[in-house]
């Protein structure tokens, strides 16, 4: 929140107005503990972000606390705040956060990381966890990058690590008992790190602690908001979302959503339908997106839909499949849903040829994308969007101009479905750079430099020829940073502040972004950012996130990284075969296998 | 506020026109912001309106004037086209029990219309400008440089404009200027006009206040916009 004073001086005002319909607004005086969740980006990055939403929720459930948002200010409303000296305050209630319990934050990507540290200093909150005075708010992150702390252990008090919504009410609750008791803050770090799934660098010792993340196994209990915030300005997703599952077991190699969230869990139809009716007649909105890391895979997924469609259409309310695998029936689907309302169609392939797509367990053939882009055209679509990654382990130049050719052959698809309407086809191929991650079969795998995608990156714009194919490739450099960082250490840390003191914040914003800052800071602490992305890893090593364990074995990523070398493919345990990922240890009875024992030995069914 | 004898015409289908305020913190939204607001706001309140056909239906909303982003409304004025008739009372409370604290409908009255627009032209608007004035001794001087400008036979002001700058007169658009200052911050009361030719901006009159009120000052005063609040909408009729 920025005073009313200030908000004609700033881009974008309604950013900062506060007062949103659904925003949670207590007294201050009941609330034993106030709690800021932060989200270190724009407010429309923030608010899209589901996560969010439901920490939002989960928290202010509990009537002894009040948990406020926080978003990171634009960079010239930023200027106007140090300017005058203001305090980075929260939404809700307009309190510094300083002055606030606890201070959270989402860690949804690398390159968020310098906002973080951006947003304590606008906040008055000092950046070094262990500088921390006695007064100054309790420093909390969770998230996907959680699962690899050490580069922000040096700013960060304590790490969730895992589904947040039952930890969050007992970090509460333990503060609030901390509180009422007048402990230090060496004391209340103890209480937190005494909870199931949370990290204390100041306590635990990384070489010797095990920190097993946590899991809602009663997924459709969870807490889950049916009377969302509204914003003012268009956010990035500006629409209900409803989460229908959590959890992937497709096993793709590179993606680490798909091993830190399983086990796959759904919401009961019956439930979702109501969430959903609920969120509508609650919020105006006039769309709803269906969340999950691959909604099609949804058990009920086409009563799911209808349900929805029969419900709300009257309304003018349309469904968004934001995640459609490469099949005839996603599409078919899709056309379904577009009764109210036309938009794109995504496909992610992934990658170029059938011996990559083993490799990295992408299950999808060239078969495939031809029939659902068949498909796709037949049913009037005029524009599809393609999902590519280049700089994958093991990528031969065959790999890379395989990309062009599918997006020929779905080119050739459409001109022929299209014909004297051909002028409108549009095919938009996106490929992004591999980038290794914490907990994945992949992390051990070497980065190509900045210098090898660029060379594959021409390869390909030279291999496509197609007037409808538009190609847009992402920035290297920003991947090999996110690399990095993704499998850093707590070396880290200084580099990370000497980047920030150098003026690098919001990395993930084309405007923003500034490379040779980042690669100075490096230079400073004697390292080199381009040398250390590209470097071998020895697989006999320790791994800086050895002491958080995420479910899936090391020894299932072993086997995994064994067989992604031999272009072998391990089948979806969905599909009849328990691939033995370790996550039973911790679910329990696998949600997927019944009777299953949890160490996974079962391999016969 | 009784609806009008519905005419047998096909043609003729009701809507709601409504005056409505846009206050405090919400003054900060964008035009396009606050019509979000209202298509959320019917829909939360299940209004039976009518939508636009297409891939992307919505609510039918013409609004008299757009408000620039932090300028607020007193008095503004929209049009929302009904599927069927409603009692006005009854459309304005369920739309304001779903309006966030800043936006509020003050009278609604349900009415027929063919294709034609709901509104006249509008060719004037009222404003209430608070001002700003550093150092706070210069304000004295406000009511005595109000007088000058009216006095003026025109006043010469480079516009800015997307294709460069246009010199215009801004005299025959300030239909009405007077300056309260008592014990607060000095206010201006401003009718200007709305019309293409003669269009005047309130911070323009600003301007070339702040202009004549330094003319041959030692020390020239600052005077700046603190708000400004549309009061009302003049049309043609």
């Amino acid at each position: 929140m920025i005073p009313e004073s200030l908000l004609a001086s700033v881009a974008a005002p309604a950013r900062y107005v506060g007062g949103e319909w659904n925003a949670v607004v207590k007294d201050g005086a009941d609330a034993l503990v106030r709690f800021a969740l932060c989200y270190p980006d724009a407010y429309e990055i923030g608010m899209s972000h589901l996560g969010s939403r439901i920490l939002y929720h989960a928290a202010n459930l509990r009537d002894d606390t009040w948990c406020e948002r926080v978003f990171y200010p634009w960079p010239d409303a930023v200027e106007v705040l140090r300017g005058k000296g203001i305090a980075l305050c929260t939404l809700e209630s307009g309190t510094p956060l300083s002055a606030m319990d606890i201070v959270g934050f989402t860690l949804q990507h690398e390159l968020t990381y310098t906002t973080i540290l951006a947003t304590l200093e606008l906040g008055g909150i000092g950046l070094l966890a262990e500088e921390r005075g006695e007064n100054e708010p309790i420093v909390i992150a969770g998230g996907p990058c959680a699962y690899n702390p050490e580069p922000l252990a040096d700013f960060i008090d304590a790490f969730a690590i895992g589904d947040g919504e039952d930890v969050i009410g007992e970090i509460c609750a333990a503060v609030a008992a901390c509180k009422q008791r007048g402990d230090d803050r060496k004391t209340t770090l103890e209480a937190l790190s005494q909870l199931d799934g949370l990290y204390v660098p100041s306590i635990h010792d990384p070489q010797s602690a095990h920190i097993r993340k946590r899991v809602v196994l009663d997924f459709d209990a969870a807490p889950f908001p049916e009377a969302p915030i509204v914003p003012y300005l268009e956010i990035v997703h500006d629409r209900l979302q409803a989460e229908i599952a959590r959890g992937c077991t497709r096993g793709c190699r590179f993606c680490q959503a798909g091993m830190i969230y399983r086990p796959v869990r759904e919401r009961r139809l019956e439930t979702l339908l109501r969430q959903i009716e609920c969120g509508i007649a609650n919020t105006g909105w006039d769309e709803a997106s269906l969340i999950s890391l691959s909604c099609i895979d949804y058990s009920r997924i086409e009563e799911l839909v209808d349900g929805i469609h029969d419900r709300l259409a009257d309304q003018r309310v349309s469904v968004s499949l934001p995640s459609l695998r490469t099949d005839a029936f996603s599409v078919n689907l899709a056309r379904k849903v577009q009764r109210v309302k036309k938009s794109g169609l995504t496909f992610a392939p992934e990658a170029g040829t059938q011996s990559m797509r083993d490799r990295i367990n992408k299950q999808v053939s060239d078969e495939d994308l031809r029939t659902a882009a068949e498909a796709a055209f037949a049913s009037g679509w005029q524009t599809l969007k393609l999902y590519f990654m280049i700089g994958l382990p093991g990528e031969t130049d065959e790999d890379v101009l395989g990309i062009a050719q599918m997006a020929e052959a779905v080119a050739q698809i459409g001109r022929s479905h299209l014909g004297n309407r051909a002028g409108r086809l549009k095919v938009n191929v996106s490929v992004a750079c591999f980038v290794p991650k914490a907990h994945t079969p992949f992390q051990w795998a070497r980065q190509d430099t900045a210098e090898e995608l660029i060379r594959k990156q021409a390869l390909l714009r030279g291999a496509i020829h197609a007037r409808a194919i538009h190609l847009s490739c992402h920035d290297t450099r920003r991947s090999l940073l996110e690399g990095v960082l993704a499998r850093g250490g707590r070396d880290l840390g200084p580099v990370i502040l000497s980047a920030y003191r150098a003026g690098c914040v919001l990395d993930a914003w084309d405007e923003q972004f500034d490379f040779a800052r980042w690669e100075a800071a490096f230079a400073g602490h004697g390292r080199s950012l381009q040398a250390e992305a590209s470097r071998d890893w020895d697989e006999g090593a320790p791994l800086p996130w050895r002491h958080i364990d995420c479910g899936v074995s090391e020894a299932f990523l072993r086997r995994e990284a064994r067989l992604a070398r031999e272009s072998r493919v391990t089948p979806d345990c969905r599909e009849g075969k328990c691939v033995a990922c370790g996550v039973r240890a911790i679910a329990g009875e696998c949600p997927e296998r019944p009777g299953c024992p949890p160490d996974g030995s079962d391999q016969s069914r | 506020m009784t609806a009008k004898a519905p005419d047998t015409s096909p043609d003729l289908r009701p809507y709601a026109r409504i005056t409505f305020q846009k206050l405090g913190r919400l003054r900060y939204l964008s035009h396009l912001d606050l019509a979000r607001c209202f298509d959320r706001a019917i829909r939360r309140a299940g209004l039976p309106v009518a939508y636009t056909e297409g891939f992307n239906p919505h609510a039918k909303i013409a609004f008299a004037s757009a408000l620039g982003v932090g300028v607020g409304g007193a008095a503004e004025l929209c049009a929302i086209d009904l599927a069927r008739a409603m009692p006005g009372g009854e459309f304005a409370d369920r739309l304001n029990a779903q309006f966030p604290e800043g936006l509020r409908v003050t009278s609604v009255s349900i009415e027929w219309r063919s294709r034609r627009s709901p509104f006249a032209q509008i060719v004037s608007a009222v404003y209430d400008i608070g001002l700003e004035v550093t150092p706070i001794a210069a304000a004295s001087r406000i009511t005595e440089a109000v007088g000058e400008l009216l006095a003026l036979p025109r006043i010469d002001f480079i516009r800015g404009t997307k294709s460069g700058t246009r010199q215009v007169d801004l005299r025959p658009g300030i239909h009405q200027l007077s300056a309260e200052v008592t014990d607060g911050p000095p206010r201006l009361k401003a009718t200007l006009s709305m019309a293409e030719d003669s269009l005047v901006k309130p911070a323009e009159v600003v301007t070339v206040l702040s202009g004549l009120l330094n003319e041959g000052a030692d020390s020239p005063a600052e005077i700046r916009i603190a708000r400004v609040t549309r009061l009302a909408l003049l049309d043609s009729e």
